[in-house]
């Protein structure tokens, strides 16, 4: 259907959506059609058309309804992760390309590479700098990443703006060549921001002036912009009183009861599904044959024989807590 | 200056270590300096800590230099005969015209004849052992090649030829008998090691020594077990002693090689380790003076320990306070520390600065450690407060208000202040957090973290089970190459 509608992909991008809507058995499915229909979206640039099958996270897979290869995961949440990005949520961006970025196998596709670069990418607008793969990337790609200009453009970060400017201006050509100039752009952009961020912390006031001197931007009224967008946008908590000087007050989120109520219920309905994935994986026929073999060389976990990555969720879920 | 560049040994001049800079260091009444305690020390360090000092101290250069060339005719090296010269004609050349020195030729004269004769006796000593080395090597008698090659090494030492007297000793130690011999030979090299200045190694050596030790005292103690019982206890006290001396001189090099590699806090343990003067025997005078051993080990201690370990190893040490005495300011200095006066602290520091950087054990760390020691004071001045004005703090250390500014920033970025300045007031305020509402704050952000994982690794494990994963690349890497392409036909950020 695809290669019938050539040109005019836009026209299909409807009848695409119903189907992908209607076809797998529950939204969490993975199918064949995913990457199709979101390529299409990307393609015409019409992501918000992908945003209800975005939604919702997928972590079902089922070959039995179609032939699905490692290529249609990959394609799907980079796709996604781009489709997100231009919708600058940023957020769900990163966890897609993440996906793409930690998909099993032996050695890296190309298109994991593209995905690390855009994922250190929006990660510098996230949260002002990079974070580091989690441990099941593949680290052939975390060498590759290594090598290239994305990798210098993180470690610079934040930097003044002039500054990064000119740290950018020389590997131009690679980022207009790689299309990614305007996530560039837009890091560069905010940096300015993770600069006062970084101010809040040592200074309780500080005048307009200093900031600008510090953030490398000329002008007051600018830098004045720049505050009330973040306060604005709850990155920092200030006051500008009238002569130019801006107060930082540190505010800790406030959690109602409702809230909490809630990621509680969250966090039980999941591990109730872990416990019963466990139970139906203790009953499955080859781990018990498995089990039996290795009784009598170790108690320990014996899950990792049969998925070694199962368990390992549970000590990189701990790593998170203090961070 | 003719005959020097004609001279055929002249080697190229003194080698500086990493990161020496000559910068001329004045000496004053502001800054006072003992050449004299200097000049009671032996052997050869004297010399090589004067040829540090002549460049960096003009104004004591000339009493410096005949110093030295009395010290340099004595002995049989004559290439630091030549860099002693050297580092003359810098210090000229730094004191420039402001306050011209006298050319060492009119101090004393080039000495040509006593140079050639020294070389001339060297390499006659030189030959004259190396024969001997053969002949004994020949006979095979071990006791003999060992005791050859350890005087082909200290010849090679007074020499200055370091490379080839450490390749003496490690041959040395293939022919080392008893534990004793091995005891003699890693304090050889460890008084070789320290003329040079290589740090690194010391360890390897006081590693090799320590068991040597051990094993000879145990010897001795039971070799005494056999004479007649009046002589038993003399012995073990005796053996006590001996042990205490060769620790003592372990003790000290370790502590050297950790300060020459900048682990403060190690060196300051080892320094108040070593025992009384007495027992380092004649390296008090060749090695380090035990002034000096005063002045590293408070200086360590200041820049790494807490109070109480200050209070508890240096102060109510007994053995330290030996060398505490023989260097009375480093007591003033710990006292004003305990008590919180840091300006006094600082100003001491400043006053001996000029001593410290001449020192060749200490120039290079001298930086680091009064950084540290002032940012500690920094630290421990603010603990007491809630808020505290800018310009009384300044005060207390005798700095200007931006000046203190600078530093605090740079220590709360540091993470090692926990409060912000209010530039508007002037004030450094301490930070208050909510522990409630970051616990909350923690907990909801661990629970959807964890949330996310688990759905990934769900996601994966599934990938796994449904063999999902990426293969060696064929025709699905270039597809995948290819469908890269379609979705960027243009760059969907512009």
């Amino acid at each position: 259907m695809v290669q019938a509608a050539g040109e005019n992909l836009k026209l299909i991008l409807g009848p695409l959506r119903d189907l992908a809507t209607r076809y797998p058995p529950t939204p969490s499915h993975l199918t064949t059609l995913h990457p199709i229909f979101l390529t299409a979206c990307v393609t015409t640039r019409h992501f918000a058309t992908a945003l209800p099958i975005l939604s919702s996270p997928i972590f079902n897979i089922d070959t039995s309804l179609s032939e699905l290869s490692y290529n249609d995961n990959l394609i799907y949440h980079y796709a996604g992760g781009v489709a997100f990005g231009a919708l600058k949520r940023w957020r769900e961006a990163e966890e897609f390309l993440e996906i793409c970025v930690t998909a099993p196998g032996q050695i890296p596709a190309a298109i994991q590479l593209e995905a690390l670069k855009k994922l250190t990418l929006v990660q510098l607008i996230l949260y002002g700098k990079a974070t580091a793969p989690p441990k099941y990337t593949n680290p052939t790609l975390i060498r590759m990443l290594k090598n290239t200009s994305y990798h210098t453009l993180a470690k610079a970060y934040p930097q003044t703006i002039s500054s990064l400017t000119a740290t950018v201006y020389r590997d131009i050509d690679i980022f207009k060549a790689e299309q990614n100039l305007g996530l560039v752009q837009q890091v560069i952009q905010r940096a300015p921001r993770w600069l006062i961020r970084r101010l809040t912390l040592t200074y309780l006031t500080l005048g307009l002036g200093d900031i600008a001197k510090e953030v490398g931007i000329e002008s007051e009224e600018e830098v004045r912009a720049v505050v009330v967008s973040m306060v604005e946008s709850e990155d920092i908590n200030a006051s500008i009183s009238v002569d130019g000087t801006v107060t930082f007050t540190t505010s800790t989120a406030q959690f109602s009861k409702a809230e909490i109520d809630k990621a509680v219920a969250q966090a039980q309905a999941q591990s109730q599904l872990l416990q019963e994935l466990e139970r139906t994986m203790n009953s499955s026929k080859e781990y018990l044959v498995k089990a039996i073999k290795h009784k009598d060389d170790a108690w320990g976990p014996d899950e990792d024989v049969m998925f070694n990555t199962h368990p390992g969720g549970s000590s990189w879920a701990d790593e998170n807590l203090y961070s | 200056m003719d005959i020097e560049i004609d001279e055929p040994e002249f080697i190229a001049p003194l080698k500086t270590t990493s990161n020496k800079r000559r910068y001329v260091l004045p000496i004053d009444d502001a800054h006072p300096f003992d050449l004299d305690a200097l000049g009671s020390g032996a052997g050869r360090t004297v010399v090589d800590r004067l040829i540090y000092l002549i460049p960096t101290c003009p104004t004591i250069a000339t009493q410096a230099f005949q110093l030295a060339v009395g010290r340099t005719t004595q002995m049989r090296d004559t290439t630091l005969y030549q860099n002693l010269l050297y580092a003359y004609e810098q210090a000229v050349a730094v004191a420039g015209t402001g306050n011209p020195l006298p050319a060492w030729n009119e101090l004393t004269p080039f000495d040509q004849s006593w140079v050639d004769e020294t070389n001339r006796k060297n390499s006659e000593e030189k030959i004259k052992l190396e024969v001997e080395l053969k002949t004994y090597t020949s006979n095979m008698i071990k006791e003999s090649i060992r005791m050859a090659h350890r005087d082909l090494a200290e010849f090679h030492r007074s020499m200055g030829d370091y490379q080839t007297a450490l390749k003496h000793y490690a041959k040395l130690r293939e022919y080392c008998a008893t534990s004793q011999h091995v005891l003699d030979m890693c304090l050889s090299v460890l008084e070789l090691l320290l003329e040079q200045r290589n740090y690194a190694h010391i360890p390897t050596y006081v590693f090799k020594a320590e068991p040597a030790l051990d094993a000879t005292t145990n010897s001795l103690r039971n070799s005494n077990q056999g004479p007649t019982a009046t002589q038993a206890p003399l012995g073990k006290e005796k053996i006590a002693a001996e042990r205490e001396k060769v620790q003592s001189k372990l003790d000290l090099a370790t502590a050297l090689s950790h300060l020459g590699q900048g682990a403060y806090e190690k060196a300051a343990g080892s320094f108040l380790k070593i025992g009384p003067i007495k027992a380092l025997g004649d390296w008090a005078k060749k090695v380090v003076a035990p002034s000096d051993i005063a002045i590293y080990g408070t200086l360590c201690a200041l820049a790494s320990y807490p109070r109480s370990a200050i209070k508890s190893h240096v102060l109510n040490n007994a053995s330290f306070s030996v060398y505490i005495e023989q260097e009375p300011y480093v007591r003033e200095v710990v006292e004003a520390y305990m008590a919180s006066k840091f300006k006094t602290v600082l100003d001491i520091l400043e006053r001996n600065s000029t001593r410290h950087m001449v020192d060749i054990h200490l120039s290079s760390h001298v930086q680091n450690l009064v950084h540290l020691i002032r940012s500690r004071a920094l630290v421990l001045y603010f603990q007491p407060f809630a808020s505290i004005k800018l310009e009384s703090m300044s005060l207390a250390f005798g700095w200007t208000p931006e000046y203190l500014e600078q530093q605090i920033v740079g220590l709360i970025q540091a993470g090692e202040i926990q409060a912000r300045v209010d530039k508007q007031n002037r004030i450094l305020q301490a930070k208050r957090t909510d522990q409630r509402a970051a616990l909350f704050a923690r907990a909801m952000k661990a629970g959807s973290e964890m949330q996310a994982t688990n759905r990934k690794l769900l996601l994966r494990m599934r990938l796994q089970q449904a063999d999902l994963v990426i293969k060696a690349p064929t025709k699905p890497q270039q597809s995948s190459l290819g469908h890269s392409g379609e979705i960027h036909q243009s760059d969907p950020y512009r």
